[in-house]
This record gives C-alpha cells, structure tokens and sequence, in this order.
C-alpha cells in the first residue's frame, strides 16, 4: 500500500492536496493500491471526498481511524431535521428554541445558551454561551448524529482542552492546548484511551501522528510506502516511525529562501526536518521538476546520500486535445487559475494587464482563492479596470475556467510546479509565463505552445502578448501546438516513472534507510 | 424527610454543622428521616460522615446526587492504577510521589492522609513548568474531579466524573470585572436523559432541591421540611423556588449585628432572609430570649419556634476532681474577631498574676487572621510557655475531662453550643453575660458567674478567686452534671415533636 500523508482535504484544496488527487487518480487507474491520508479533525471530510470524485475507502484520516474501533453496541442515532423538530438532542422540553436561517438558538429562562448549527439538513456543531456571553464550548457530530469532538475554550477563547469520543460515548482522546507567554500554542499533547485496551500519551500532536502511522503500517502487509506531501505537518512524523516503511519526502515549493537562487541561498525552515534533521529515515525525495532536482542536489554540494527522484505533479488524462477556437476577431481573454496569494505576484500581473489594455481591448478573469483577493479586487477597481478583470472564486470545474479563454498568464514568482500551466496547455491555450522556478521552461516550449518572458519583466510580458494577439495565424498555431507538446506529462509517462521508483523502493536493502 | 441544607459538611466543623449531625441523629432515634445536603464539591464526604457517625442514607450531596451513586462503595487506590510511563522517573516525597521525564517534573501524586495508599490529587505538568491538569480522587476511591488550567494559571473547566468514569457535569470558569475567578456556566449530561445548562450555582442548586423535593414526595406522599442553617448562601436560591414543601430558616447565631448593638443593626447573614419572610414558613432560634428578640423585628408574620441547637446525652462518664489538671482554663471556639479572644488573653494576663501555676489552652480553627494577632499578643506579654493554642479536634471530651475552668468572652454567640459541652462534661463556667445562651447554662454561683460583657477585670478576679478555691470549684463541678441533665435529647425531641404537630 501507498499513503500519500497529509493534513487535511477541503472543499478549497492547495496546490499539494491537487497534487495527491492527481496522483490517487492515476494510481487508481494503474490499479496500484493507494491512499489519502488525513491528519486533521474534519467533520465535513466525508462531503468534501464525494464532492471531488474519490470513494470514502480513498481517504484515511487519523481521528476516523481511532474512532471507527469501537461501534456503538445499539445501532446508529439518527439526529433529524424534520418540521422544525430535534429529536434525540436531549434538550428539557422547556427550553425554547428559535429558528434562524443559518442556525437554532436554544433559550432558557431568556438566556440565549446554545446556538445549534446545520448543513445539508444535518447535524453539524452546537456552541454554548456561558454568563458572560462568550463561547466556552464547541461540540461537533459526525453524520450519524454521534456526538465526536468537545472544544473547550479559555477565558481568553483559546482552546483549552479538546476531548473526542467513540460512538458509544466513551472518551477516546484528550488534547491539552499549551500556550506560552505570547499567548501561542507550542504543543498539544495527546492523550488516547481504550485502544486495544490500552492508554497512550504522546506529548506531541507529530507523535501520536507517527504512532498512527505505525498501526496503518501493521494492517497493510508487505513493504508499504508513506509519502509525506506536506513538509511540517507530515515529515516528522512519518520520520518518527517505529515500524519499517519506506519513506519518500516530498518537496512541494521551492525549498531556499531566494526565489532567483536555490542552489546557494539558505533553506526554508519548513525542510529543517525532513533536509536536514531527518533526512536519513526517508529513501527518496521526491521534486516535481528537473531543475529543481539538479538544484537541490547543487544545494546539497552533490554529497546527499539520499536519491532524489524527479516525477511531475502535473498528470493529464486527456486523451484528446479539444480545442475550442473561433474564426472571429473579438476580444481576447486571459485566464489565470490558482492560489492569490503573494508569491504569485498578481499586483504584477494586474499592472501588466492595465498596459496591455492601453494598446488593445482585453479581458482577465482570476480563478481561485487567496488571502490576497479584497488587496487585488481593490486594486482592479483603483485601476479603472474593475470591469475588464473578473474574479470568479475557486470552483472545481476546469472546464469553466478554460473556455472560451485565448492565454493563461502566469507571473509568479516561485512555485514547485504550477499544475495550472498543464491544465491550460491540455486543453489547447498557449500560455505566456514568467521564467521562474520552477515549472515553466520545462513545460513551455518558446514559440511553439507559449512563451517565457524574463522573470519579472512586465514589459516582456505585456509586448509580446499583445504582438501575439495581434497575429491571428500566430495564436492558432499554437494554440494547435498546446496538446501535443505535453506528451511527457500523459499519466501513461507519470506512470512509468512512478513504477520505476516504487520498485526501486522495494528492492531497496532494509538495512539502509530507517535507522 | 427533613433536610438540613448546608454548602459543606467539612472535618472542621462549626457550631452550624455540629448542630445539623446532632439534630439528624435525635430525629433517627425518633424514627423521623432527616438527612444533611450539602452543595460544593466535597471529595471527603464520605470519611466525614463516617467520622460522625453518620450513613450514607442520611446525607445527600448535589454531586452525588448527579452521578447517581447510591452504593457509596470504597474501592483500594494506589499509583498502580495510574498507569505511567515506565520510563518516567519516580520520587518518593514527604507527600507522596514525583514523576519526572527528561529531568523536569511531569506529575505529582498525593494522598489521602499521606498514607501512600489512597490517592488524593494527581497534578499535571508540561514542559513549561505550568500546571495544566489536576485530577482529584475521593476518599471512596475513584476520579472524580478533573481540573483544567488555562495558560495564566486560572481553572478553566472542571468535570464531574461518576463511579463509572462517565462525565455528569461540566463546570466553565472565566474572568470577571473585578478580576475573579467564577464559575460561568454549569451543565449536567444526561441527566435523566436530559443535557441541562444552568448559568450560575442558584440556578442549579434551585433544580437540585426541587428534584430531590420530588424524589421524596413521590415515596411518601407528605410534604417535606427544608431547614436552611446557613441561611446566607440560600435565600436567593428560595426566593423564587417552585417548590412545594415546608422551608424554614433557621438562626444560628444572634440576629443583630454584634458590632453595631446601639443601631441595633441586622446581622448581614439574615438580612435577606429577613427581609423576604414570604419565603419562610417559619424560624426557628435556639432560645426562649431570641424569640421574644425577634418577635420584636418580625412581629406575628411568620411563627418562631424555639428548638435548641444542641443537647446533652448524660453518658458523660463523671471525672473526679482529682483527675482534672490543676488550674487548667480552657476557651473552645473557631479563631475569629466575633469570638473576641482577644479579652481571653486579657483575663488571663490578670489571673496570672495572682495564680502563677495557671494555663490557658485554646482550641479551634482559623477562620480569619485573628489567630495571628492573639499568638503576637502573647509573645509580647511573655506568656508563651502559659498560653496555648491548639488545632481543631472533632472530638473534646478529654479536653473538657481535665479542665477545671471554662471561659467564653464572645461578644456574641447564637446558642454557646461549648457551654452545653463544658456542662455536659462538669466543667465550672464564667462567661460574659451575652446573647445568646450563656444565661441558659450558667446559674450564677451553682455551676459558673456570669460577667458584664467587657469587664475583665472582674471575670479575672473571679476566676482567680475560684482556682483559689479547690472546694468551690469541686461544687461547681457537680452542679454541672446535675444541671446538664435540663438539657437532654428528650427535652429537644420535644420541641421538634411540637413544631410537627403544629404543621401537620
């Protein structure tokens, strides 16, 4: 078995979740076993699977597993949401309830002491309200209307204490928050209760994560492979393993602090761990591009004992181009699809946008998610262009975001690999990037299914664009060019690559790695 | 059922919860059920209740009552059930024990009576030092309590586990304007089936009344007495309590404010008490002299009975003069400004002079900083090798066995409960004639003197005169066991016997 491990999977996924997704798809289809693996407490993990694609079987998460050991011996309590009636939430019928749109308020004597929250008609959380008005405590319910987290808050707001609980109602964890002076929490310790009738204390939330593991590793026989897809929140504890299991470390941004320089520059502190502390318990690391394989091992002055294997995130499934172009001259579109946040220089590629439309009528319509969205909705309006440049949110229709579309802008600067790009390409828009690490030069290839412009040269950006919309035969050759520039990234491709390194793994002596 | 309502029944006893136990075992030999219910959280109830002689039946705690334990059975506890780390480090303390990992302190264990056997407290430390967890085992031998901490230190919620290790209440602290640590939201699960939320004690306390009303109506179909001794901490709870029952209040103390005898001010522990008498169906005082004192305040609105607080058994064993140490004065009462020690001293200072061989011997507890400013008044008069202060006892007999002296200086008292005892146990008195009690016991001449409040000089001449005197004292002594039989159980039966009918 293959565990792709990682901290969670939500309705609006990051370049890493896609990436696993991606690759479950591909596995799946290869018929190689393989999983999703889940840290993080989520009640709304069964909708977000269904809602992109994937079986409940796909996913492990961590609190599921624990929880799933012990069935309630009666069977399941259904919480129903029928003519404004709760049943079975054990509320004194004197209490009052009021109906609000979003949310119940439950009264007593006139104190508003609960706020009972739904989605889909189910059972989803309830707060309570101490004297004083405030929050003190969170429960949350799982879909069969059991009852499975209690967050308790401080006087302050901050968590406390968490206990989560078995169907039957018995107490399966208990985690204490600490904070220090800052009011920061440094740790939480964890402790589990009636596991195989036994108590565990782990003092930290990356040890009882490994010990997790560690069980996964025992129910799957045969050499099993754990891949930690999220610095941080994975690679320590997938280092930690008491049992043996291959490992490969994951890389997925670039991983030195100079975004121009990522041979020489110092390393991000999210690999402290897996480059350098624990390096030695992984048997691969794992880059989504060439380029940065070669820097990494220049980083490493070419003396890294462990192998790094190059296999793109970016997988198309495609097995036709389509596409769409029309004979009519109109107005051209560009897209661009991804995270808003900073690195990807979108003030940039706005201020580009507003040259370019100084030389032709054009549009821009942003997909995604970011916390630079309101910084950048602003500056379009500030630029007058509020209403040539659109943004459309996160949707997971790919389809949506590329029709109609004549390029895909990209003007970051540091990714590990823009799985955007792919997608663009897949379906037959050339794209214009910035040269940057990485991804771009080893997808786009000059004058044939797109263009790469100086990092950072807006001017670039924007000349030879409009040069390119100004040349209707130009556009549609490469936009005819597109799908079958990508050949190296067909799942068939991936695959191969894929089969070479497991098979490496599992030849793999056992007494190297995991000591 | 006649429920005695009380916050705590604690090892330190005072007059108030001494009275309730005495009261309850008087009406169980009259074949009347009475129990003691109590409100906080008393992980030692059972061992007090044992040491009073008391059962399980005859006491009813709200938390008991909440995590429905009725079997009350003790279960053998030690550090083997806790399950640690072997690769902890364990210490040995004066206290119990100290766990260690990685050379900092991760748990501490106590325990009951520092016998390494019963546990008591189990506190958690992390890695900062700070304490975030405390578990408190009872003294029948399970977890009962846990106690989270937030990171400045302050409880933030506490459990209420049952014998069974479910969780029966939840209890959330915060921070209010005043900077205090209270309690801001209670709630019971599954009671009955039921999750109730209750935004602070009254609330809860009301529920808790009601229900056990209820439980007991439905066995016996008569109405039920709730008698509120501490009056103070529940008046609110009954000022709009939907319940059907009797409910007295009853005064354990004097009504007027002692330190304000010219205003003739009500003391603040009755005030709203007093003040609501619509709640009351009666009150009860200890004496004829209180009643016709309170008939002035409350006029006929509410009938006043006079039960007293405590009785003699007459199965003292008469100690013979001989055996009692010479010139030994004793002075029993909780350490406090309302029990003026202070001109026991001062007495004492005076009786020295005269009767060098003398000594005073104080015993109680501390109930506010008065005990610190008697021991500086001593050591300033060089009196320490003559006056002594000792430790609550819950048990006095041989303290009054081998005095030959009482002395009450209060300034004021409810009923003088030690004076009943000192009688009880043949021990001439002299008290300041104050309300209310010392003028029941003290027959001026035949057993003790009683002195005009502040007159120390005169109590001291007189005491002096008496330890002078071995045949006087011998007399007094007597007349004391004569005159402690006035006050038996069956004189106290009688009252209460009395108020039944009159509410029956």
């Amino acid at each position: 078995m293959i565990f792709f491990v990682n901290e969670y999977l939500l309705a609006m996924n990051s370049g890493i979740e896609h990436t696993q997704l991606k690759r479950l798809r591909l596995f799946k289809e290869k018929k190689q076993p393989a999983k999703i693996v889940t840290r993080d407490f989520d009640p709304l993990l069964e909708h977000n699977i269904q809602r992109l694609g994937f079986e409940s079987e796909d996913v492990i998460n961590l609190y599921n597993y624990f929880r799933n050991f012990k069935r309630p011996e009666n069977g399941p309590k259904f919480i129903k949401y029928m003519d404004k009636k709760i049943v079975d939430l054990q509320l004194p019928d004197t209490y009052e309830i009021k109906y609000d749109s979003q949310f119940w308020k439950v009264f007593n004597h006139g104190n508003l002491i609960a706020c009972i929250y739904f989605i889909d008609n189910q059972l989803y959380y309830i707060v309570y309200f101490d004297s004083f008005g405030k929050v003190v405590k969170k429960i949350d319910y799982d879909l069969e209307g059991y009852k499975v987290r209690e967050q308790n808050y401080d006087a302050l707001g901050n968590i406390n204490v968490e206990f989560y609980f078995y169907k039957n109602g018995d107490k399966m964890l208990e985690e204490n928050y600490f904070y220090n002076d800052r009011n920061e929490n440094y740790a939480i310790q964890c402790q589990l209760f009636g596991y195989k009738n036994k108590s565990y204390l782990f003092n930290s939330i990356d040890n009882f994560m490994s010990f997790f593991l560690d069980q996964l590793n025992e129910d799957y026989e045969g050499k099993n492979i754990f891949i930690a897809d999220r610095p941080v929140v994975t690679d320590k504890a997938i280092a930690l393993m008491q049992t043996k299991a291959k490992k490969i470390l994951a890389i997925p941004t670039q991983h030195a602090l100079d975004p121009t320089d990522q041979r020489f520059s110092n390393l991000n502190n999210i690999y402290y761990y897996g480059l350098h502390q624990y390096v030695n318990k992984f048997s691969a690391i794992l880059t989504d591009t060439e380029n940065q394989k070669q820097d990494l091992q220049e980083w490493f002055g070419n003396k890294i004992t462990v192998p790094i294997y190059s296999i793109s995130a970016a997988i198309s499934f495609r097995k036709k181009a389509n596409v769409n172009f029309n004979n009519k001259i109109s107005i051209k579109n560009i897209v661009y699809s991804g995270h808003l946040e900073s690195d990807k220089q979108l003030d940039n590629m706005l201020e580009a946008f507003a040259n370019l439309y100084k030389l032709q009528p054009v549009t821009l319509t942003i997909y995604g998610y970011g916390s630079q969205k309101k910084n950048l909705e602003n500056k379009a309006v500030e630029l007058g262009l509020s209403k040539s440049i659109t943004f459309k949110g996160y949707t997971l229709n790919k389809d949506e975001i590329y029709k109609d579309k004549d390029l895909f802008w990209y003007t970051s600067i540091s990714d590990a690999q823009p799985l955007s790009i792919l997608e663009a390409l897949e379906r037959g828009i050339p794209v214009i990037a910035y040269d940057s690490l990485y991804g771009p030069n080893e997808m786009i290839q000059n004058g044939v299914n797109g263009y790469l412009v100086k990092l950072n040269n807006q001017d670039e950006l924007v000349s030879v664009t409009n040069s390119l919309f100004n040349d209707e035969k130009k556009l549609l050759s490469l936009k005819n060019n597109c799908f079958s520039t990508i050949e190296k990234f067909s799942s068939n491709s991936i695959w191969s690559k894929w089969q070479k390194l497991i098979n490496d793994l599992l030849k793999e002596d056992d007494s190297n790695a995991n000591n | 059922m006649i429920f005695f309502v009380n916050t705590a029944l604690n090892y330190k006893m005072s007059g108030i919860e001494v009275s309730q136990v005495e009261q309850i075992k008087l009406l169980d030999e009259h074949n009347i059920k009475a129990k003691i219910v109590t409100t906080d959280y008393l992980p030692d109830l059972h061992s007090t209740l044992e040491q009073n002689e008391l059962v399980e039946d005859q006491s009813i705690n709200l938390y008991d009552f909440l995590e429905q334990n009725d079997s009350f059975l003790k279960r053998t506890t030690n550090i083997d059930n806790l399950h640690f780390p072997n690769t902890w480090d364990v210490q040995k303390t004066n206290t119990g024990y100290d766990y260690a990992f990685n050379n900092h302190k991760v748990v501490q264990v106590t325990f009951w009576e520092n016998n390494y056997r019963q546990i008591n407290t189990v506190s958690f430390f992390n890695q900062n030092g700070d304490l975030y967890k405390e578990e408190v085992w009872n003294s029948l031998g399970y977890k009962e309590l846990e106690r989270f901490y937030d990171l400045s230190g302050n409880k933030s919620l506490e459990n209420i586990i049952d014998p069974n290790g479910k969780v029966v209440c939840q209890i959330h602290y915060s921070v209010n304007e005043l900077n205090e640590i209270v309690p801001s939201l209670f709630q019971w699960i599954n009671y009955k089936n039921k999750n109730l939320t209750f935004i602070n004690e009254e609330e809860m306390i009301q529920f808790f009344l009601i229900e056990i009303n209820k439980a007991e109506q439905e066995r016996n179909n008569k109405l039920n007495y709730f008698i509120f001794d501490r009056p103070s901490k529940f008046t609110s709870v009954c000022l709009n309590i939907q319940m059907k029952s009797y409910k007295f209040l009853r005064i354990h103390s004097n009504h007027i404010n002692y330190l304000n005898d010219n205003n003739k001010e009500i003391n603040s522990n009755y005030f709203m008490a007093l003040k609501n008498l619509s709640i009351w169906d009666g009150i009860i005082v200890s004496t004829k002299q209180q009643k016709k004192d309170l008939q002035k305040i409350v006029g006929e609105q509410k009938p006043i009975i006079v039960i007293p607080a405590g009785y003699t058994r007459n199965n003292k064993k008469q100690v013979s003069w001989d055996e009692r140490k010479k010139a030994e004065i004793i002075y029993i009462g909780r350490f406090s400004l309302e029990k003026n020690q202070r001109d026991a001293i001062k007495v004492f200072i005076e009786i020295n002079k005269r009767v060098p061989n003398a000594h005073l011997s104080f015993y109680g507890y501390v109930n506010d900083d008065s005990l610190f400013y008697l021991q500086k008044m001593v050591s300033e008069n060089h009196l320490e090798n003559k006056v002594h202060f000792y430790e609550y006892l819950p048990k006095l007999d041989d303290i009054y066995n081998k005095a030959q002296l009482e002395i009450l200086t209060s300034y004021t008292e409810g009923f003088s409960l030690v004076l009943l005892e000192g009688l009880e146990h043949g021990v001439p008195q002299i008290s300041y004639d104050i309300n209310y009690g010392p003028r029941c016991f003290i027959k001026n001449y035949e057993n003790g003197l009683l002195i005009k409040p502040g007159n120390i000089k005169k109590m001291a001449n007189e005491a002096a005169y008496l330890l002078e005197n071995d045949r006087l004292l011998k007399k007094y002594s007597k007349n004391s066991y004569k005159i402690s039989k006035e006050f038996s159980a069956d004189v106290v039966w009688k009252s209460w016997d009395n108020m039944f009918k009159q509410f029956n």
